[in-house]
């Protein structure tokens, strides 16, 4: 092998450490090669890319959360995330995903720490709790909130994956006891990426890490922090159920005639006018299904604080556009109170921004 | 302008270069296609080309005091009007029985057709405006022939600006749309006429290529595996063989005289 002298291994080196065959070496090619669209015939030459080529090392790193970040990553079906995790990244301190334990674990990570100095990608999932100086949640013997300071201080940038990590979800929820802190206000000095949800969409998980990974930098971020090709377009703008939400088709009761037609749910509660996500135009499972498409309304888990904005089935009310939301286009129309060519013009191209289709189909 | 004006006061968007216009004191017709003898007008001349000092040959009265008589060229637009009309009603049909007290839908408004024109695109010719309604603003698109699809499905039409997502519908008194939502529900709005210079924006944002927002680059992350790939193929290529000089034999010349001969 060339480059077995250069600083950073290569994946397949690290994944023969691991005990992964050749042959499961070989399916992960196709599987990377499916993902970014590529034929059968790259195979090899991925095959040989991952052998000669430097990784780039994620360290993953768990607080207070459920997990449902790791297992939707897992599972992301198209763009595999499988393979993203053993091909595009190196996931080189993952409690969930490695296979060491306990202090052989954490000497690895320290060691990746060490060896890759400013050069890995920090992932986070939960946040950590502050109370107690930290003790409600202990990782290797210590609050985890000081590992993940440590870990991030040599971060290039953080990735915040869901609800905890940005947002802090329900564990931060009213009166929120052991004080859960998403990331963000823990870490101050580094460039941190929210990719909200609960949890997010795996495709928008691999989405951004593939991002990162070939142009070396962040996506486009919104106000909050979000990439806003993912996190551009409300839930209710793309909506296969809008057409009955501007006819003013609604389901009026669970099980009713108009359930059963398939009308919109805005009555019962769904949270999809608030909501930023691309669930309407990604959807789930491949591509199968989104909550409302099963008969349910939004919850809106990837807006802030949604456990403390009253029940799933209140009918929104009092709705800003960009007003209380400030998102990435605030405009702020009403504050200036004028009817100005500018603000119109600015108004309407933030409108047409969102409403742009921002995922590519690539074609082959 | 009072209400029973009548003439066309320099309304010059109102009429086409067909419109044949006449005096409302003398009744004196313009013909674009006859001209204006008393003027050298030649035939051909639009009744906005006249000169801005033109005035009506039989009694004097100025050019805004004519009024349209027939406009030939005008049947799109009313084709147009006809449409934006059934939407309008449509819509305002849903506010008064459906949205009228639901919290979201800001009062301020009302329904109106913005900017409806001609939109000549060759997979799905049809009319393009915007929808502005109490508690939503869309981007709408009726097609002139009927599509095969369902409710609720997608369609994806590109502009100068980018590729927008189009959800189909259809309805009784409109017929066949397609719309894209631009703003709902509407609550930052706080009059109609903010709503409507919003609209305008839009539609002249739309055919501007400056106005494209980042997307996923998938085809360019596509690209870029491709091309390193083929990067790693050209290094690993068999290294081709090192250029060994070829020995040719000199002639029986060339050695006696050492070259120079």
């Amino acid at each position: 092998m060339s480059l077995v002298e250069s600083q950073i291994e290569t994946f397949y080196e690290v994944m023969r450490k691991q005990g992964i065959t050749r042959r499961s070496f070989m399916k992960y090619c196709s599987l990377t090669a499916s993902a970014l669209g590529l034929g059968p015939s790259f195979v090899p030459q991925i095959a040989h890319a991952m052998e000669t080529k430097p990784r780039t090392p994620v360290i993953w790193v768990n607080g207070l959360e459920c997990t449902c970040c790791s297992e939707s990553f897992i599972r992301g079906a198209h763009p595999l995330a499988k393979d993203v995790v053993l091909s595009m990244i190196s996931l080189d301190y993952s409690h969930t995903l490695m296979a060491s334990a306990g202090h052989h674990a954490e000497a690895a990570l320290e060691e990746t720490i060490e060896k890759y100095k400013g050069n890995y990608i920090l992932a986070v999932e939960g946040n950590p709790p502050l109370n107690e100086d930290g003790m409600f949640c202990i990782v290797g013997g210590k609050p985890f909130v000081e590992q993940l300071k440590r870990v991030a201080k040599d971060a290039k940038a953080v990735i915040a994956w869901g609800a905890c990590a940005s947002y802090g979800c329900v564990q931060a929820a009213a009166p929120n006891p052991t004080q859960a802190t998403p990331v963000h206000k823990v870490i101050t000095d580094k460039p941190i990426i929210k990719v909200p949800g609960c949890p997010p969409i795996a495709e928008v998980m691999t989405g951004v890490i593939t991002y990162m990974l070939t142009f070396d930098r962040l996506p486009e971020l919104d106000r909050q922090g979000r990439p806003a090709m993912f996190y551009g377009q409300r839930i209710h703008d793309k909506c296969y159920r809008r057409p009955h939400f501007d006819a003013g088709q609604f389901v009026e009761h669970w099980d009713d005639e108009n359930a059963r037609k398939g009308y919109c749910l805005y009555k019962m509660g769904c949270k999809g006018p608030t909501t930023y996500n691309a669930c309407s135009t990604v959807r789930w499972n491949e591509g199968t299904s989104f909550p409302i498409q099963s008969g349910h309304g939004c919850i809106g888990c990837s807006e802030d604080g949604f456990w403390d904005q009253g029940s799933f089935y209140d009918r929104l009310t009092n709705i800003k556009q960009f007003g209380i939301e400030a998102n990435a286009d605030q405009v702020g129309m009403a504050a200036a109170g004028v009817v100005g060519g500018a603000v119109a013009v600015h108004a309407a191209v933030s409108a047409l921004k969102r409403a742009q289709k921002k995922n590519e189909k690539v074609e082959g | 302008m009072t209400s029973f004006e009548g003439s066309y006061l320099g309304a010059s968007d109102k009429i086409s270069p067909r419109a044949i216009m006449e005096c409302k004191i003398c009744w004196t017709p313009y013909d674009p296609s006859e001209g204006d003898d008393s003027r050298q007008v030649l035939p051909g001349t639009p009744f906005l080309a006249l000169p801005d000092d033109w005035s009506c040959p039989g009694c004097n009265a100025p050019k805004a005091q004519f009024l349209v008589r027939e406009d030939p060229g005008n049947a799109e637009e009313a084709r147009i009007e006809a449409q934006t009309r059934a939407l309008v009603a449509d819509f305002t049909e849903i506010f008064h029985a459906k949205m009228r007290d639901l919290p979201m839908v800001n009062q301020a408004l009302h329904v109106q057709a913005v900017g409806f024109r001609r939109h000549e695109a060759p997979e799905l010719p049809g009319t393009l405006g915007v929808l502005i309604a109490p508690w939503f603003m869309n981007l709408v698109l009726i097609p002139d022939q009927p599509l095969a699809l369902k409710p609720g499905e997608k369609l994806t039409l590109t502009f100068p600006s980018g590729a927008y997502e189009f959800i189909f519908n259809t309805r009784e008194q409109t017929g066949d749309y397609l719309a894209c939502a631009l703003f709902s529900p509407m609550g930052d709005f706080t009059s109609q006429l903010q709503a409507v210079e919003v609209a305008h924006a839009v539609m002249s944002e739309l055919m501007k290529s400056e106005n494209r927002a980042e997307t996923d680059r998938s085809a360019e992350i596509r690209a870029r595996a491709e091309g390193s790939l083929t990067e790693v193929a050209q290094d690993e290529a068999e290294p081709s063989p090192p250029e060994v000089p070829t020995l040719i034999a000199p002639t029986r010349r060339a050695l006696l005289t050492g070259g120079q001969g």
